[in-house]
């Protein structure tokens, strides 16, 4: 244990808990530093199962974590973990004090400090996945806090939900249409949902996808492995 | 106030502050707090040892903030001032000599704010029994210096470290900015109640308007925090004499929110 916490003068016995933790970060470093993706929608929309399903598909061969917001702060982290799809070190949950859009946008305070913990801990991460906690069509990702976003809705949801825009759904880098195997049951029409998804957000992407169909979430991922590739234009 | 108070005491304020319920959560889900007048009894309590120990803290570092930056600027006006022909620097028979003597008084300016900073940063944690509180205060300091060097850049922040207690770099702000510590001290005391009812409202679902009204109702109190803080701040020879009031409940509420990892917790603190 350090007697040293930083700041040139010792401590008899160290009060400071965290003193522990390494923390020699400049706020928001602009270069070598992970690509990080927001992944955000309403509550239900399958924001954990996708970022399960990277983690699965994505985890060989990207070194990357997790940031969890889940408004039950350990619920979204414990799946991830049970379903060992990553080691526990490697996600972090945040509390957001009962307003997850906060931690994303207006106050990314918590967010910042949880990613660069894990950046510490790993000092070679490519990627750190921010799950937002579920929240309205209105939640984005400050561009401060990711380098680009998904933002995750449902069939099941409603097929007006496109239409109804809203920042999420219009100015995301990517749309996730999610869960079209339930469309047949829910009486989704997915060609109104795709039409009016691409009218309202012109030349940005939309994928639409079943997990059930492909767990992998193949075309999602090539999307993120896409990002990560745009790392030196970034950095 | 100054905008400097102004915006560090706002709840917009990037900080992070609106992760952490100094206690409240914790105070919720034991029933102690439930309604708008067990909130206000909690406030008061919180404003008259945690309050008045961050307001004491940040009016100290206020003071020697503002040292600090008068010391580095009347260091650079007497460089500029070596430069004119005119000015009686110029005229002194040995410039030389007297610039080493200014190197030395500033070196020894410079050793002196360094243990000052870190006797107060001891002092802090030596009132702050309770390690989830410390790291509470830590964390708010960690999140809040992201913000503040991007809006008051200055080197005294080196000096209190990566993770300082939140009242002390509230309080180095405020002196920074040229606020007075009487300032300081209100910013961070009006933090230790505001933040707590606004999580109180959030948890609880009280009436909004009601617990404004009750912070309203708290001013006569804080007015006294206030007052105490300054007065020993400015009285006090040696950093140990501070005030040192506790609320051991606090400690054990903050602690006790902590040792559950399993269960549902929506607040840091």
């Amino acid at each position: 244990m350090s007697d040293d916490h930083g700041h040139g003068h010792g401590h008899l016995i160290s009060f400071d808990p965290t003193e522990t933790d390494h923390d020699h970060h400049e706020a928001t470093p602009a270069s070598g530093r992970a690509v990080r993706i927001g992944i955000g929608g309403p509550v239900g929309s399958g924001k954990t199962a996708l970022v399960a399903a990277l983690a699965r598909s994505l985890g060989e061969r990207v070194r990357l974590a997790v940031v969890t917001n889940d408004i039950y702060t350990t619920e979204d982290a414990d799946f991830l973990r049970r379903n060992a799809v990553l080691p526990p070190e490697r996600v972090e949950a945040v509390q957001t004090g009962c307003c997850p859009h906060t931690a994303i946008r207006d106050d990314i305070t918590a967010n910042l400090d949880a990613i660069e913990t894990l950046e510490e801990r790993f000092g070679d991460l490519e990627l750190v996945l921010v799950e937002s906690g579920g929240d309205n069509l209105t939640a984005v990702f400050s561009r401060g806090l990711v380098d680009a976003q998904i933002f995750v809705v449902d069939v099941a949801g409603g097929d007006k939900v496109p239409r109804k825009g809203g920042p999420g759904v219009t100015t995301a880098d990517l749309l996730v249409i999610n869960k079209t195997d339930l469309a047949p049951l829910v009486g989704a029409n997915m060609d109104v949902m795709t039409g009016d998804a691409t009218r309202i957000r012109g030349a940005l992407p939309v994928i639409t996808q079943s997990l059930v169909e492909d767990p992998a979430a193949t075309e999602v991922g090539a999307w993120v492995l896409e990002q990560l590739a745009c790392v030196p234009a970034r950095s | 106030m100054g905008l400097t108070s102004l915006v560090l005491a706002d709840a917009r304020f990037p900080g992070g502050g609106h992760v952490h319920s100094g206690g409240v959560e914790e105070a919720v889900a034991r029933g102690l707090v439930q309604d708008v007048e067990t909130l206000r009894g909690f406030l008061l309590g919180r404003l008259r040892t945690a309050g008045l120990v961050a307001a004491a803290f940040a009016a100290a570092a206020a003071r020697l903030a503002a040292r600090g930056t008068d010391a580095r600027g009347t260091d650079a006006r007497g460089t500029d001032a070596r430069g004119t022909d005119t000015d009686a620097w110029a005229a002194q028979a040995s410039p030389a000599g007297a610039w080493a003597a200014q190197a030395s008084v500033a070196g020894a300016w410079a050793a002196q704010a360094s243990r000052a900073w870190g006797a107060l940063d001891a002092e802090f944690d030596a009132r702050t029994p309770s390690q989830a509180q410390r790291e509470a205060s830590r964390a708010q300091g960690r999140g809040t210096l992201r913000a503040v060097r991007a809006a008051w850049p200055s080197p005294v922040y080196d000096e209190l470290g990566p993770r300082p207690h939140h009242a002390l770099l509230v309080g180095a702000v405020c002196g920074i900015a040229g606020e007075p510590p009487e300032e300081a001290a209100r910013c961070v005391a009006y933090l230790a109640v505001s933040g707590p009812a606004s999580a109180a409202v959030r948890l609880l679902g009280l009436d909004p308007f009601a617990v404004n009204a009750v912070l309203i109702h708290l001013e006569p109190a804080l007015d006294a925090v206030v007052e105490t803080a300054v007065h020993t701040a400015a009285h006090t020879a040696v950093t140990e004499d501070l005030p040192a009031p506790g609320a051991p409940v606090l400690d054990l509420l903050a602690q006790a929110h902590v040792a559950h990892r399993g269960r549902l917790r929506l607040f840091a603190s």
